[in-house]
């Protein structure tokens, strides 16, 4: 705790540039190259750190405020939607369409951050659950909008009036957006928003006693997850260049949610390792319709009943001087 | 306006299965303060037993559901005694995540079982319709009405008069006393997850010939129930059936007059205004908390 106050007067830093770091994003840089251009292993690709942007939107609001949702589906779907429309209807570009994704999935945000002012455990869980099948289900009934379960096809998907709909372009578009969401999940530990975030997380009483604003922190961590997660989805619709309500159901919240305990919460490594995991095991079980679940679910009890910090507490014990 | 009465008839028997769904939550949710997000998957599985034992092994309706009951039973029972029993001091989370990683394991377990396609589940009650008036109550709905007030009125019987209810009503006020005046609280926290489940298998049956057979045919019913227990402010039975009931007919009136596709999302709406003008419900007492 004294270690991070001090830390925390340091500038902006891109602390994530250190030297073990530096060969996983090498190794991202250069996959492309080591699956030869495999378009079926580069989409995978994609979608793994697409799913590992919306993890670590999860663990912002879980790991660092406290705050529980199972409705992450929902801002995700918000923002595919945002984006698909806005492609399909009026052709706007994507330097255009994600920052309305991740506009508006905010602002879907403050439909359960308003009251979670008020709430919290298990009621929050519920309200946010709740959250998620209700955007699924305008999803998929207000057909005007969004197609119904016929979905929504995407036309040519342009960056800054570039053609980047192909799985490789998608790919390193993603991979922009993931890293300069980990500079943002690192750094925000050592502001003053990230330790009011830390503050609720451990007693909302001793922060509101400690002058933070509770409900305004609440708030705020609701809209920034809902941010991340609806840039997400807008590159997932982007990736996939087409998009319908099944894909947004409570399986999708169930597998987020998968990431960031398998991963362990509070970790950025973590929710990145978590994506991977329930990426590798959703391809894997791809065949058998409910495998996957199955496998994920038994995981995460398993998890919970006996490694509670998930795979950062694994590797924590395998290397116990190793920061986080 | 003359269909008004039909329209809350049927939304009753709706909300019926709302209150039963909503009465399972509470159940357990007083006994360990657990709220079980595997519910709905819970009872999906007991409602495939009911399918087997009524199109494979041609068993009566009612020995169908009593195998979906006991099925649920002994789920919620081993459920219980082998997970949760060890998280009895873990955080809120912690027991929500577990939860969840059962709903999901629940959920891939039936789906891989038996797939995805939706099945079609028996007609439960061949009987004629009732007709009151105007108003027409049919077969599935006086099935709801009879099993929400057999299963509503055994539970009552069960906690007012019995040593097991009173053990129930007793660790929900102290666990610690509780224990001292002899009450067993795996024993009782075993039974009350057993309750719980059967009831959320019961709802499944019910639920079953209306959505057909599939692993996410509770998904809206459990946010049904979510709300109804919320409503009848999350800790007594009468509150749950009332808030069940409501709820029901509530849903019926938006299908029929606003918006038949989004009534969940109406629902759910209302719910979150409930939540912000009255947290606790309109039947749940304010809780102090404490430092």
């Amino acid at each position: 705790m004294v270690s991070s106050a001090v830390e925390s007067r340091r500038r902006f830093s891109l602390g994530v540039v250190r030297p073990t770091l530096l060969a996983p994003l090498g190794i991202a840089l250069a996959l492309p190259l080591l699956v030869r251009f495999n378009a079926y292993f580069l989409g995978v690709a994609a979608e793994f750190v697409i799913f590992a942007i919306v993890a670590l939107s999860l663990d912002l609001l879980m790991g660092r405020s406290g705050q529980i949702s199972l409705g992450q589906s929902g801002f995700f779907a918000v923002g595919a939607y945002t984006t698909a429309i806005l492609n399909a209807r009026s052709h706007l570009d994507l330097a255009v369409a994600l920052p309305a994704a991740a506009a508006l999935a905010a602002l879907s945000s403050l439909i359960v951050g308003f009251p979670a002012e008020r709430l919290r455990g298990h009621y929050l869980g519920i309200v946010t659950l709740g959250f998620g099948v209700a955007v699924a289900q305008i999803a998929l009934k207000w057909s005007a909008l969004t197609n119904g379960d016929e979905g929504v096809r995407l036309e040519t998907v342009r960056l800054f009036g570039v053609d980047v709909g192909a799985p490789l372009h998608m790919y390193y578009v993603a991979l922009a957006v993931l890293v300069a969401t980990i500079a943002f999940s690192f750094n925000l530990a050592r502001t003053r928003l990230g330790r009011a975030f830390a503050a609720v997380r451990d007693s909302e009483i001793a922060a509101s006693a400690m002058g933070v604003p509770v409900a305004r922190t609440k708030m705020l961590a609701f809209a920034i997850s809902a941010a991340l997660a609806g840039v997400a989805g807008g590159l997932l619709a982007a990736l996939d260049g087409f998009i319908a309500p099944e894909d947004f159901g409570i399986t999708q919240t169930l597998l987020f949610f998968a990431m960031v305990i398998v991963g362990g919460l509070d970790s950025i490594a973590g929710a990145i390792g978590g994506a991977l995991i329930v990426e590798i095991v959703s391809q894997i079980a791809a065949a058998t319709n409910g495998l996957s679940l199955l496998i994920l679910g038994s995981t995460i009890v398993v998890v919970a009943l006996y490694f509670p910090s998930g795979l950062k507490g694994i590797f924590a014990r395998l290397a116990p001087d190793a920061e986080r | 306006m003359e269909i008004i009465p039909q329209i809350v008839v049927s939304g009753l028997a709706e909300g019926s299965l709302f209150a039963l769904a909503a009465l399972g939550i509470i159940v357990i949710f007083n006994a360990s303060q657990i709220v079980n997000f595997a519910q709905g998957a819970m009872g999906v599985a007991a409602a495939y037993v009911a399918w087997f034992s009524l199109t494979v092994l041609h068993l009566p309706f009612v020995l169908a559901l009593a195998a979906a009951i006991t099925f649920g039973f002994a789920l919620g029972v081993s459920v219980e005694t082998l997970l949760l029993r060890r998280l009895q001091d873990a955080s809120t989370m912690t027991q929500m995540v577990v939860t969840l990683g059962l709903f999901m394991a629940i959920l891939g377990a039936v789906g891989a079982l038996c797939g995805y396609n939706p099945r079609a589940f028996p007609e439960l009650w061949s009987q004629h319709s009732f007709e009151f008036g105007s108003v027409i109550l049919r077969p599935q709905d006086t099935l709801n009405f009879a099993i929400l007030g057999t299963l509503a009125g055994g539970l009552t019987l069960l906690f007012r008069h019995t040593k097991l209810g009173l053990a129930m009503r007793a660790i929900t006020q102290d666990r610690f006393a509780a224990r001292l005046m002899g009450v067993s609280l795996t024993r009782t926290l075993a039974l009350a997850w057993g309750i719980g489940v059967a009831l959320a298998g019961a709802t499944a049956v019910l639920a079953a010939p209306v959505t057909t057979l599939t692993p996410g045919m509770m998904d809206s019913i459990l946010i049904y129930g979510f709300v109804a227990a919320i409503v009848g402010g999350f800790g007594t039975f009468s509150g749950a059936i009332v808030g069940g009931l409501v709820v029901g007919v509530i849903d019926n009136l938006v299908k029929t007059f606003l918006a038949p596709e989004l009534s969940l999302t109406i629902v759910f709406g209302l719910l979150l205004l409930v939540l912000y003008v009255r947290p606790n419900g309109f039947f749940g007492r304010r809780v102090a908390q404490k430092v």
